[in-house]
């Protein structure tokens, strides 16, 4: 029996000081292993990350699994908040090719918080340095360090949707899954993309990680 | 026969540790990339937190600010970072650009107005502090995004901890523009490059 109590226990301090290392960390979104869905739409984790050559935020999503052909309206989905509501789009399927297009929300009525991606999209032809590739199960959405604004705050989050694209419209018909923050977190403050560039010193290793 | 075994056990305990090292290396390597961004939109900062930085006797206003963020019971990294801003500072002079250094500490608790200054000054001239605590010492931070944890630190324990903090460090504008940000540990030549090749950026 005691060993029972103090197993629960440690398991329960180690689930704390894990919570403690992932969840305040503005670069990572962690989304817990779901097996009811496929491995190919069930989002572990999206991260974000400064480009080798300096020049681009980009924003990688992590499934379980991968697929090369299926429905042809599953995709990987970016939504960024930053003045606006944007979403950035990856075929779910490895060999379906897609032109590498930005999105914006169209004004809607309601309260879309619980679902901030459901609903209609326009394409905006204006933002162009933005880019999509495949990565072993999962994808990358690489977004133009000049088109972010320091001084207007920042969120991302990462889903896997049913999408249908009619000429200019996107339309997200059905989430998957979701990689975003959850309700004990919308008392933070405000996020300036500046967080994203911080890398964090661990002087007790003496190393850094990213 | 058994020999053997052994001769073969060593040579596949040898491997497994090239790999290990071979890993680690390429861990490393991934983690020491620089990421200097010069703002194609500086980021203007509030009116309270340019006070703060003018706050300091030795800076005037008109003069360019490096900001790094820090604590003197570091024992490598921040002392790294701080001979990376006296170089900095070296080079900005040598380059007729008027800056000064200000390293701004996480730690308040443990590092006094006294302690701040000797060590500040163990770096050189040009380089001054700012020590700020509580609610004062948040927005200070957060202006920054400063990102600071504690581990360690309670009722009963006050003076040995250790702290993890982000390493992004700031070049500041006579305008109170944050212009161009950097990682203090790694990108110092970077910045340097900059003041010797971007003149455009000083005259802006």
């Amino acid at each position: 029996m005691n060993r029972i109590l103090v197993s629960v226990v440690l398991l329960m301090a180690t689930g704390f000081v894990f919570g403690m290392k992932i969840d305040p960390d503005p670069r990572v979104v962690v989304s817990f292993m779901d097996k009811s869905i496929s491995p190919e739409l069930d989002i572990l984790r999206v991260t974000a990350d400064i480009s080798p050559d300096n020049s681009h935020l980009v924003f990688q999503v992590k499934t379980r699994g991968e697929r090369a052909q299926g429905d042809n309206s599953d995709y990987l989905l970016l939504h960024i908040m930053h003045g606006k509501a944007y979403v950035l789009l990856l075929p779910v399927n490895k060999d379906q090719d897609s032109p590498m297009l930005v999105y914006e929300r169209l004004p809607q009525t309601g309260n879309n918080d619980e679902s901030p991606v459901l609903g209609k999209f326009r394409k905006n032809a204006h933002l162009t340095d933005f880019d999509t590739a495949p990565v072993f199960r999962g994808g990358e959405f690489s977004v133009s360090l000049d088109w972010i604004d320091f001084n207007t705050h920042f969120r991302f989050d990462a889903y896997t949707v049913q999408a249908r694209v009619k000429g200019d419209t996107l339309e997200i018909q059905k989430i998957y899954d979701q990689a975003r923050k959850g309700k004990v977190h919308r008392n933070e403050k405000p996020l300036s993309a500046i967080a994203l560039l911080n890398k964090i010193c661990t002087p007790r290793s003496n190393d850094q990680r990213l | 026969m058994k020999e053997a075994d052994n001769t073969r056990l060593g040579m596949f305990q040898r491997h497994c540790f090239s790999f290990v090292i071979i890993v680690l290396l390429a861990v490393v390597q991934a983690d020491i990339r620089a990421a200097t961004i010069t703002l194609s939109r500086p980021v203007a900062l509030q009116a309270e937190t340019v006070a703060h930085l003018e706050q300091v006797n030795t800076i005037s206003a008109s003069q360019w600010k490096l900001v790094v963020f820090g604590f003197t019971h570091c024992k490598d990294i921040c002392p790294m970072s701080l001979a990376n801003l006296s170089m900095l500072i070296k080079t900005a002079t040598a380059e007729q650009i008027d800056i000064s250094g200000i390293f701004v500490t996480i730690d308040p608790d443990r590092d006094t107005a006294s302690i701040l200054s000797d060590y500040t000054k163990s770096f050189g001239a040009g380089i001054t502090y700012l020590r700020f605590e509580g609610e004062e010492l948040e927005r200070f931070k957060n202006a920054f995004e400063v990102e600071v944890i504690f581990y360690t630190k309670n009722a009963g324990n006050q003076t040995n901890y250790q702290v993890d903090h982000s390493t992004t460090a700031f070049l500041i504008d006579p305008a109170g523009r944050i212009r161009v940000i950097f990682d203090a540990l790694k990108d110092a030549p970077d910045v340097a490059r900059i003041f010797r090749d971007n003149r455009e950026l000083f005259k802006s």
